[in-house]
């Protein structure tokens, strides 16, 4: 039909087009990692592709601005609001899955309302609250207002996953004297691993990317790896062999942690919504 | 029977407690303090009744109407540049090739960086000096001043756009490889071209999953922060500045904190009636 030279073309132009897909998404990343490994004076200039790579940037990167103690609370923060999330939430998908109660509707849509709030819309009245409380600046107040997203986010994600998993081993449980949730624990809950995994990696990947609540809600003691940023941001004077090793090592635990879950992605990216 | 209720209001009720009380609380809060003036710094009984003025006041500054304008085109801008990208992506994505779990994990990067993160990385790659962006341009006598005030709007869309594609193309591929073989099969059989199956038969068949992506995507662009924050800052000027930035200058920069409030609940206005739509939409698919 075709002939020869239109089907090479074709193969050709599509290879072009995926190393340009490739291209397009990883080498910001390269040039982060390239600009982290050059000598300060030369990280101005982009021309510059021969060097000796240096740590020099990691080093610096790694003892200014107290970057230790913020990727300590931004851990801290993160791994208790996954905890927390996924507890609870996966509870409240339970009963939403397994009791076709009244108003099931309204709370399943209650909680979906709640993930569409923008963070920023928060802020002010977080920030006042938190203050008249005496939680400003602390790791609390970030985890709290961390769970708006989280525990709506993971209530949606695993209500898919529920879904996919039948009650009859659980309901046989109970039929041999097992309490409905010691059913549920001991029966379904292992059957959930996967998805449980991946729920908790996007939940420790949002916290520890998590930029608006944290710049408004702490100023010091609280701070997070996240928005050490601010301290990188001036342009002239500013290191930016540094500025790029804090970069990489900011998102280097959650790219490793997102490429394990790489076949939940679009689960996690719509919520399960486009799920089939 | 009542063992049944029990379990309901033990398993639910936690998490709709906690809801309540990071989300509608605060959303109360922050509709109380909208019609306030407040500042930042004096006690919290300073605080005076003005009803909608804080409203009635922003929509009268042109500044603010013109955030609310470049808001609005920043949305819908970028969702649509997202899909443009990402269902051409998925469209090259979508059939077997060498190295092809690479290239897909590689769609994920933007979506694992930090909003401020990515800020940084491209304030560093627009620079006019020394970007490497310019550096690449340069040759073709195409370098520009990105982050200045002709083309820092287009910089903050496109850097979205980086990032929003990811999730996009991820979406779209998922729906393209979900479609059933057949009708295409049938169209080459029928003598259909590339462009003729895309538009009778690809297009059609994708719509239910397009349509839930950009909505997402909709009210995605309106959370978006840290980009902008860091790339731009909402300037030059307030070239920049979306409603998200202005309850940023409002609130933390000129402690205006009943203004801030107001600025946040038009956001938010904006984000409700967007998901309003995903949510009924939504809710029909779910019988």
């Amino acid at each position: 039909m075709k002939s020869p030279w239109a089907r090479g073309l074709l193969y050709v132009l599509v290879r072009i087009g995926l190393l340009g897909v490739f291209l397009f998404y990883t080498f910001p990343l390269f040039w982060v990692v390239w600009t982290s490994l050059k000598p300060p004076r030369l990280a101005y200039q982009p021309g510059a592709w021969v060097f000796r790579p240096t740590l020099q940037g990691y080093v610096d990167a790694l003892s200014a601005h107290r970057i230790p103690e913020l990727a300590l609370n931004s851990l801290i923060v993160a791994v208790i609001t996954t905890f927390i999330a996924l507890t609870l939430g996966t509870l409240a998908a339970y009963a939403l899955v397994r009791f076709p109660f009244r108003y099931r509707t309204h709370v399943f849509v209650f909680f979906l309302g709640a993930r569409f709030v923008p963070p920023v819309a928060l802020v002010i009245p977080a920030f006042l609250l938190a203050s008249r409380l005496g939680i400003g600046d602390t790791r609390t107040v970030l985890v709290l207002m961390y769970l708006v997203l989280t525990l709506t986010f993971t209530v949606l994600m695993m209500r898919g996953f529920l879904q996919g998993v039948s009650a009859e081993h659980e309901e046989a449980a109970v039929l041999d004297g097992c309490t409905r949730l010691g059913a549920f624990v001991r029966i379904t809950l292992p059957m959930l691993r996967g998805g449980l995994f991946a729920t908790a990696v996007f939940l420790f990947m949002y916290s520890w990317n998590e930029f608006p609540y944290a710049l408004f809600l702490t100023s010091f003691r609280a701070r997070t790896l996240a928005t050490a940023v601010e301290y990188f941001e001036g342009v002239q004077g500013v290191a930016w062999n540094g500025a790029m090793a804090y970069g990489f090592l900011s998102m280097l635990p959650v790219l490793i942690l997102a490429l394990l879950v790489r076949k939940y992605m679009i689960q996690g990216l719509t919520f399960g919504i486009t799920r089939e | 029977m009542k063992s049944r209720a029990r379990v309901i209001v033990l398993t639910l009720l936690p998490a709709l407690l906690v809801i309540c009380m990071v989300a509608v609380v605060p959303i109360i809060f922050q509709f109380y303090t909208s019609l306030h003036s407040f500042r930042l710094g004096y006690p919290w009984e300073s605080r005076e009744f003005l009803g909608f003025d804080n409203y009635l006041r922003l929509f009268a500054r042109p500044t603010f109407r013109y955030s609310f304008w470049i808001t609005v085109q920043f949305a819908f801008g970028v969702t649509l540049a997202s899909l443009v990208v990402g269902l051409s992506f998925a469209l090259l994505l979508n059939r077997p090739f060498r190295f092809k779990s690479i290239v897909v994990s590689s769609v994920l990067i933007p979506v694992t960086i930090s909003p401020g993160v990515i800020g940084l990385i491209w304030r560093l790659m627009l620079n006019t000096e020394f970007g490497v962006v310019n550096y690449f341009l340069r040759p073709f006598g195409m370098d520009a001043n990105w982050l200045g005030s002709d083309l820092a709007f287009t910089s903050i869309l496109l850097v979205s756009t980086w990032f929003a594609s990811s999730f996009m193309t991820l979406v779209c591929l998922a729906g393209l490889e979900a479609l059933p073989a057949e009708p295409f099969e049938a169209a080459v059989v029928d003598g259909a071209n590339g462009l003729q199956r895309f538009f009778f038969i690809t297009l059609p068949l994708l719509q239910p999953v397009l349509f839930v992506a950009i909505l997402l995507q909709q009210v995605a662009t309106l959370h978006v922060f840290g980009i902008i924050f860091v790339l731009t800052g909402g300037g030059p000027g307030n070239r920049t500045n979306v409603l998200a930035l202005e309850v940023y200058r409002q609130g933390l920069n000129t402690g205006n904190m009943g203004r801030a409030a107001a600025v946040a609940g038009v956001l938010a206005l904006l984000a409700l009636g967007l998901s309003t739509l995903l949510i009924s939409r939504f809710r029909r698919g779910l019988r």
